[in-house]
């Protein structure tokens, strides 16, 4: 194991962050804890890396316990949302920071990690010379530096803009295949998560509601919580249990007759929200051609695409 | 409008300085009548060699003050804006901050007290004198200089020391490596504030200074009750042609960060 997080109990002041935490991850996999701001997936990370201390619980990476180490003297490292650049040292002197306090200064091995993450014959800049996208790799290279095992990543692309999240975030999977370093993500982007990691960790209030690959997470919510924090989705109650049922499960040309009120061209697809027979507002995603509004249409869907909640 | 309000306020604030620097090369012993060019009173400074002393001792002791009040007030910043909540961490800030606003009189009588007291009690210091001075101006300095510190250090954040960390650094290696870079400016900046808060103090300097220990704004001062004599605009104008450039250097590389 990579890391392994047990019973771990955190509260700052009167307020509770975190209310019995327990997880693994594995060597070289990676994982994103995904939540709302408040949800205790930061202080998940501060406590890893050592800047808190846990009021209950244990934290062990690869197979150490850490309990009472300093941030110094713990093997994993972390690359801040602010990315934390030493603004009065050069991209150079940046990745090398880490390397000149373990005496294992190298110079090659600097230029090596800037290649690495695209920004060879950068060195001699300073991080206000760069631009966030820039900043981001320079930050992630000096994490990478002394190769550590386990790298936590606070929200790494939320200071960046839309259309170069993506790409980074592609950018970001790759490095981590190429070291075979396990992540830890933290992020409230649901889109982010889904898309990077080999497992995502849903946390509410301090606790994890539920965590498994991302598509089986997105396919079977466990609560209506989780289903309606990954994507859109309808809860429809029958028999007295709740169940949740996405939008692009349900099918045009079923035995359900119902009114489209309103309908969103989403460019992939159209979002249409339809007013059933029996008074329930369901929303279906369809490819097209989507039926004008007003329009009446019949809905269906597979009795294995309602995913009963708890 | 703006530039008639700009010229006036500019007017305003250099006028003195600009009549004050004329009359050093009056000829007239009276410091604000024209006699005619001369450089006589530049002559005469640097024969007064009580005047010559005071600038002297006025800048040994400032550089002084100012060196002893970076080093207090730079600890002072650092523990007001990193040690967290300990036990009385409200008084102390303010404790700290009170020479900022306490009226100079009251704190160089207080001064003047505190010397008398530890003089009966510890033999130390003997008499008020340069010694006494020198810290009475590097308490007052070391208050400005906590201020600069601990702004700077709450704007930066702990996030900087807290990579470092992460990155392996020792306390000690944070401190040299990341935390006293980024203090600098604002440990050089304090020391230009203290430097100049001591040059030009009276007060302070009235009530614990001594025989021996007269800086140059005390000697001016007392010889203002005797007359002044241009001798006092030839130095004002030595120092002017010291400092302006000095400050106008300053602001350059400022403006050029």
């Amino acid at each position: 194991m990579s890391l392994l997080v047990e019973g771990l109990f955190k509260r700052f002041g009167d307020v509770p962050a975190l209310e019995g935490v327990s997880l693994a991850v594995a060597q070289g996999e990676f994982v994103s804890l995904l939540g709302r701001s408040g949800s205790g997936k930061s202080t998940i990370l501060r406590l890893v890396a050592g800047f808190e201390a846990p009021d209950a619980g244990r934290i062990a990476i690869e197979g150490r316990d850490m309990a009472g180490l300093p941030p110094q003297a713990r093997p994993c490292a972390m690359m801040f949302q602010s990315y934390a650049l030493f603004p009065h040292l050069s991209v150079h002197e940046n990745v090398a920071y880490g390397l000149r306090r373990a005496g294992q200064y190298d110079a090659g091995r600097v230029e090596e990690l800037l290649r690495l993450v695209g920004m060879a014959g950068y060195g001699a800049r300073r991080p206000a010379q760069l631009s966030g996208g820039q900043q981001q790799r320079v930050a992630l290279a000096r994490a990478l530096a002394r190769r550590p095992p386990l790298l936590l990543l606070d929200e790494p692309l939320a200071a960046l803009d839309a259309g170069l999240r993506a790409a980074t975030g592609a950018e970001l999977r790759r490095l981590q295949r190429e070291t075979g370093t396990s992540f830890v993500l933290v992020t409230h982007d649901q889109a982010e998560a889904l898309a990077l990691s080999d497992r995502i960790v849903l946390l509410e209030g301090g606790r994890i509601v539920q965590q498994g690959p991302p598509a089986e997470v997105y396919a079977r919510p466990a609560t209506r919580f989780v289903a309606e924090f990954l994507g859109a989705a309808n809860i429809l109650t029958e028999g007295g249990r709740e169940y949740a049922l996405r939008p692009e499960d349900i099918r045009l040309g079923g035995e359900l007759p119902a009114q489209v009120l309103s309908r969103q061209f989403r460019g992939e697809s159209w979002m249409l929200e339809c007013l059933t027979g029996d008074g329930r507002v369901l929303r279906v995603s369809t490819p097209g051609p989507a039926p004008m509004e007003g329009n009446a249409v019949m809905l269906g869907w597979p009795a294995t695409a309602l995913a009963p909640l708890s | 409008m703006t530039r008639l309000v700009l010229a006036l306020g500019l007017v305003f604030l250099w006028a003195p300085v600009a009549l004050l620097a004329g009359f050093a090369f009056s000829d007239a012993r009276q410091p604000f009548l024209w006699g005619g060019f001369s450089l006589r009173w530049f002559q005469a400074l640097a024969r007064n060699e009580r005047l010559l002393e005071a600038a002297f001792l006025s800048l040994s002791v400032a550089a002084g003050a100012a060196t002893l009040a970076v080093l207090a007030g730079g600890v002072l910043g650092w523990v007001l804006a990193r040690q967290g909540r300990f036990a009385g961490r409200p008084l102390f800030g303010a404790l700290a901050a009170a020479p900022l606003v306490l009226p100079e009189v009251v704190t160089g009588l207080s001064l003047l007290l505190l010397f008398v007291v530890l003089e009966q009690f510890t033999g130390w210091p003997q008499g008020r004198g340069v010694a006494t001075v020198l810290l009475a101006h590097a308490s007052l300095g070391a208050a400005y200089v906590g201020v600069l510190v601990q702004a700077r250090l709450a704007a930066l954040g702990r996030v900087l020391e807290d990579a470092a960390a992460d990155l392996g650094a020792s306390p000690l290696a944070i401190f040299r490596t990341v935390t006293l870079p980024l203090i600098l400016p604002s440990l050089a900046g304090g020391w230009g504030l203290a430097f100049l808060l001591s040059l030009d103090d009276v007060v302070l300097a009235s009530f614990t200074g001594g025989p021996g220990a007269t800086t140059l704004p005390v000697l001016l001062f007392s010889q203002l009750r005797m007359g002044p004599t241009p001798e006092a605009n030839a130095l004002a104008f030595i120092l002017l042609a010291v400092a302006v450039p000095l400050g106008g250097l300053f602001c350059w590389w400022r403006g050029g960060k």
